[in-house]
């Protein structure tokens, strides 16, 4: 008897639900935007590509792309920067001491995002904490405006994949053995050479990982921009749930909708070569 | 112990990062904090409440704790069904010798890539559409228990994946060599050992269901409102200081729990380990 | 001179002492072994000499400049680790020439001495291979090549053989005993395993607890063990329990527990009624049967199990007293299990110790 094949059987349950809760709703999703609207919720019954050609060509749909991608790339690009230092720091050090760094970590990126919007309309309004804090140091001489626009959008995406970026990337930089610091050490690498030499090229395939999960999560946020965009940032996500919600206009919230996981799909394959580790004789 | 200097100099810049991170992520709880325990609501808010006062604490209308109990019901459902179901799948990509184990693997993924608010889209018109063949989904538990399903299964399965990976059969067997059967096996011996696994899944997936906007703001009507988007809409039409206090109250429970069960069980048990 | 002075180095953790006041000098172009059970110290203290690790006391010296201080990377040592630690995403050559581009050595002249190290090593084939193609004794040499690329002072080694199997551990120790003679670099190298100490050392440092319990030769470590712990560490011996029952100048009389009389040569600790234990090697005893011959220390022991290992045979006797003796012979004869026998050894191969429980 192959225990092997019995295993095997366990798959069925979790697939068919998993097949019908992803195709079923997709299917008639994608048929959906390929029928006209007929506006206040209607369908007409012709097949056409009317609803993609209109969400592509339109200018104010393509600059809700530009935009959506912009942001998303900006808040990924910010989580690798300050991401990765924090990420050394806390793979690197004593375990107690991290643990508990990490568990306010996971604290912070429990709490659920629509709180921490909340939190952060407190604290970037124009009389909130930050612009008190800008003014007190003179950094600024009048209050800055940092919410219901895009930097407010920004600083809710930074705070939504932030932890999760860190968290990540602590895994990853986990994988790189301490010895091998120890080795180029006393070869002669100072600090930043080691970095660089070392720690960059092995964990370059993770970092591109944890990018890619934050970017998709930056992509399709919803809460932080629809809150902290005022009604004025006009991300995809947002534009969708209008378009939905309050058009009512079924087809070309489905095309667009379409139209961002596409996106997000294609971006995902064409990153896939960056996470094979580099090899160069260097 | 002398401070080497050179050591000191590549982790002072590392430190400081770190502060500043911890600073960006924690102001806005701290606001809400310090916020909720103010007596005047005038929209000037400062880092420490002027006049301290409870009374919005007292004051949070009935339809937010109603609003919580569905989320917190919604939630725990859908943690139980990915990990019981994520579990079955875990076992058996990991364990079945099955053709097509990788594609396999890869459409348990699929849910990832979908951005909730796409999700969200898609179960509304769904719903709307079954709804002329029988089931009324929209507004309704089972509904958005469904929708949650779909986006946290696979969490359930690749963290239970990982966990079978990191065990393998050995226990098992020795159990069977010692003379258990092997439901027997599985069950005293590698199901305890799953802990590392079912734990994280279980809580990923309830954090991800309980905090939910873009998903729940398309399936849930005025009677059948999780709390996220209940104070979603008040944030958006009508503001209201007791929301703070409400807040605070979430803030609390989420990080007594996770510091419940750190506790208990240890951090492995509340984060998923290796998320490949 | 690359002289290194080891000057009342402690190391500690805590409430616990890893290294505790070690003084120790190593000569020019000296081979090194500090030698002792897991968690005596002697990685510790080789970690403290690398730099990865500061010293809670005292001073580290190199060619008589003070290196106690100073980033390993600055310190001009090579060293071998336990798991080689070659970078992965490099390729040999790469690896080699690691600590040479550092230094922004031309490349050209990077590009000579890499070559004539692989020759060194015999792995010119094997420069553009990645780690992971190569077999753990290959690993080995690249990681001696990197360690000596850029012409160190100081090499250090950290248990370098542990994971290869038998054979192939004694090829390199043949290869490195070679490779440091001739390029005559004083070497320091860390390892649990005595037999690898007594073919690579010109002295060995015997550690435990954080302290140097003995340093010296192979032989003087072996024939002269100034504590019951080193001589059951180095090699094998037997101890027996008794007490002085008569001191001359030319040798005195132990009776043991057991209540036999045993011969040996003038020790420290030899005034009548002293408390004494007796250690003999395995290799110093003999099996007869009929009798002790003139001369010779014996006792009766009743054969227990006797072992062929190729060589040698290996024998466990009871003696009298119930004690458990080890007997080595190169005899192909081996003792009949059960059989009773003279147990017979030279006075003169009787080391005496205070009388502390052994290890």
């Amino acid at each position: 008897m192959n225990p092997g094949a019995s295993w095997g059987w366990l798959i069925w349950p979790p697939l068919l639900v998993a097949g019908l809760l992803l195709v079923l709703p997709q299917a008639g999703f994608i048929a959906m935007s390929l029928h006209p609207s007929l506006g206040y919720g209607r369908m007409g019954d012709a097949w056409t590509l009317v609803n993609y050609t209109h969400v592509l060509t339109d200018p104010a749909y393509l600059s809700a792309i530009g935009l959506t991608l912009g942001l998303s790339a900006a808040a990924t690009a910010i989580g690798v920067v300050v991401g990765c230092p924090a990420a050394y720091l806390l793979a690197r050090m004593h375990s107690r001491l991290a643990s508990g760094f990490i568990a306010m970590l996971l604290a912070t990126s429990f709490v659920t995002v629509v709180i921490k919007v909340l939190g952060l309309s407190l604290v970037l309004g124009r009389e909130g904490i930050a612009n008190h804090v800008l003014l007190s140091l003179h950094i600024v001489s009048a209050p800055v405006q940092l919410i219901n626009n895009d930097l407010g959008v920004l600083i809710g995406l930074v705070q939504y994949t932030l932890p999760v970026q860190v968290l990540l990337l602590i895994g990853v930089i986990q994988t790189i053995p301490r010895r091998l610091e120890e080795a180029a050490e006393i070869n002669g690498a100072h600090f930043l050479s080691m970095l660089r030499r070392v720690i960059w090229p092995l964990s370059r395939p993770g970092v591109v990982s944890a990018a890619l999960v934050a970017f998709d999560m930056d992509m399709g946020a919803f809460t932080s921009a629809a809150m902290l965009g005022g009604g004025r940032v006009l991300t995809l996500p947002v534009l969708i749930e209008r378009t939905i919600m309050i058009d009512v206009d079924y087809a070309t919230g489905a095309a667009l909708s379409t139209v961002l996981m596409v996106i997000v799909f294609a971006l995902n394959l064409a990153a896939v070569p960056l996470l094979r580790t580099k090899r160069r004789p260097a | 112990m002398r401070i080497v200097p050179w050591r000191l100099a590549r982790s002072v810049p590392l430190w400081l990062v770190l502060a500043s991170m911890f600073v960006f992520l924690l102001a806005p709880i701290a606001a809400i904090f310090s916020a909720s325990l103010q007596r005047e609501q005038n929209f000037y808010y400062t880092l420490w409440p002027h006049d301290v006062s409870l009374v919005w604490y007292l004051s949070i209308p009935a339809k937010y704790w109603r609003a919580l109990g569905i989320s917190l019901l919604v939630a725990a459902i859908a943690a139980s069904l990915t990990v019981g179901l994520g579990g079955l799948a875990a076992l058996a990509l990991v364990r079945g010798r099955l053709i097509g184990a990788a594609t396999l693997n890869a459409f348990f993924r699929v849910p990832l890539q979908i951005p909730f608010v796409v999700t969200g889209v898609v179960f509304l018109q769904f719903y709307d559409r079954a709804a002329d063949l029988g089931p009324d989904l929209l507004g309704s538990i089972t509904g958005l228990v469904l929708a949650h399903l779909f986006v946290t299964l696979p969490y359930g399965v690749s963290a239970i994946a990982v966990i079978l990976v990191r065990i393998g059969p050995r226990y098992e067997e020795a159990a069977q060599i010692c003379g258990c059967s092997r439901s027997a096996a599985f069950f005293r011996v590698a199901l305890p050992l799953l802990k590392p696994g079912v734990f994280p899944g279980f809580f990923y997936a309830f954090i991800v269901s309980f905090g939910d906007v873009p998903v729940a703001i398309f399936l849930t009507d005025e009677n059948t409102t999780t709390l996220p988007v209940a104070i979603f809409q008040s944030l958006q039409f009508d503001f209201e200081p007791a929301l703070l206090a409400l807040s605070t109250v979430v803030i609390v429970l989420s990080v007594a729990l996770i510091l419940a069960v750190q506790k208990l069980a240890g951090l492995d048990m509340v984060v998923p380990s290796q998320r490949r | 001179m690359a002289v290194v002075e080891i000057d009342g180095v402690s190391k500690r953790f805590g409430a616990v002492t890893a290294v505790d006041t070690v003084r120790l000098t190593v000569a020019d172009g000296e081979f090194l072994v500090l030698l002792g059970p897991s968690g005596c110290g002697k990685t510790t203290l080789l970690r403290m000499v690398a730099g990865f690790i500061t010293p809670t006391e005292g001073h580290i010296r190199l060619g008589g400049r003070p290196i106690t201080h100073q980033p390993p990377g600055k310190r001009n040592i090579g060293m071998v680790f336990q798991d080689y630690a070659l970078f992965p995403h490099m390729d040999v050559a790469a690896n080699i020439g690691f600590g040479l581009r550092e230094r922004r050595l031309p490349a050209a002249e990077i590009a000579r001495r890499v070559a004539a190290l692989l020759a060194q090593v015999r792995l010119t084939a094997y420069a553009k291979s990645y780690p992971e193609q190569l077999s753990g004794g290959q690993q080995q040499r690249v990681a001696l090549a990197r360690a000596l690329a850029y012409a160190p002072q100081l090499l250090l080694l950290d248990e370098p053989l542990g994971a290869l199997d038998l054979k192939l551990r004694e090829a390199m120790q043949q290869e490195i005993h070679a490779l440091q003679r001739r390029l005559g670099i004083t070497t320091i190298m860390v390892t649990h395993d005595q037999e690898e100490a007594m073919n690579l050392a010109d002295r060995i440092v015997i550690m435990e607890g954080g302290q140097i319990r003995q340093i010296g030769t192979s032989q003087q470590l072996y024939w002269e063990p100034a504590s019951p712990f080193v001589a059951q560490f180095v090699g094998k011996i037997n101890f027996l329990a008794g007490a002085v029952t008569a001191a001359e100048a030319d040798g005195c009389i132990v009776t043991l527990s057991g209540g036999a009389r045993i011969a040996a040569p003038v020790q420290a600790d030899c005034s009548p009624g002293q408390a004494v234990t007796i250690a003999v090697r395995p290799e110093a005893m003999r099996l007869v049967a009929g009798g002790v011959p003139p001369g010779l220390n014996g006792l009766t022991a009743t054969v227990q199990r006797s072992v062929f290992l190729g060589n040698r045979v290996r024998s466990v006797v009871t003696l009298a007293d119930g004690q458990d003796v080890l007997v080595e012979s190169a005899h192909a004869d081996m003792p009949q299990a059960g059989a009773a026998m003279d147990l017979i050894w030279q006075p003169a191969q009787t080391r005496l110790f205070a009388p502390s429980p052994p290890g």
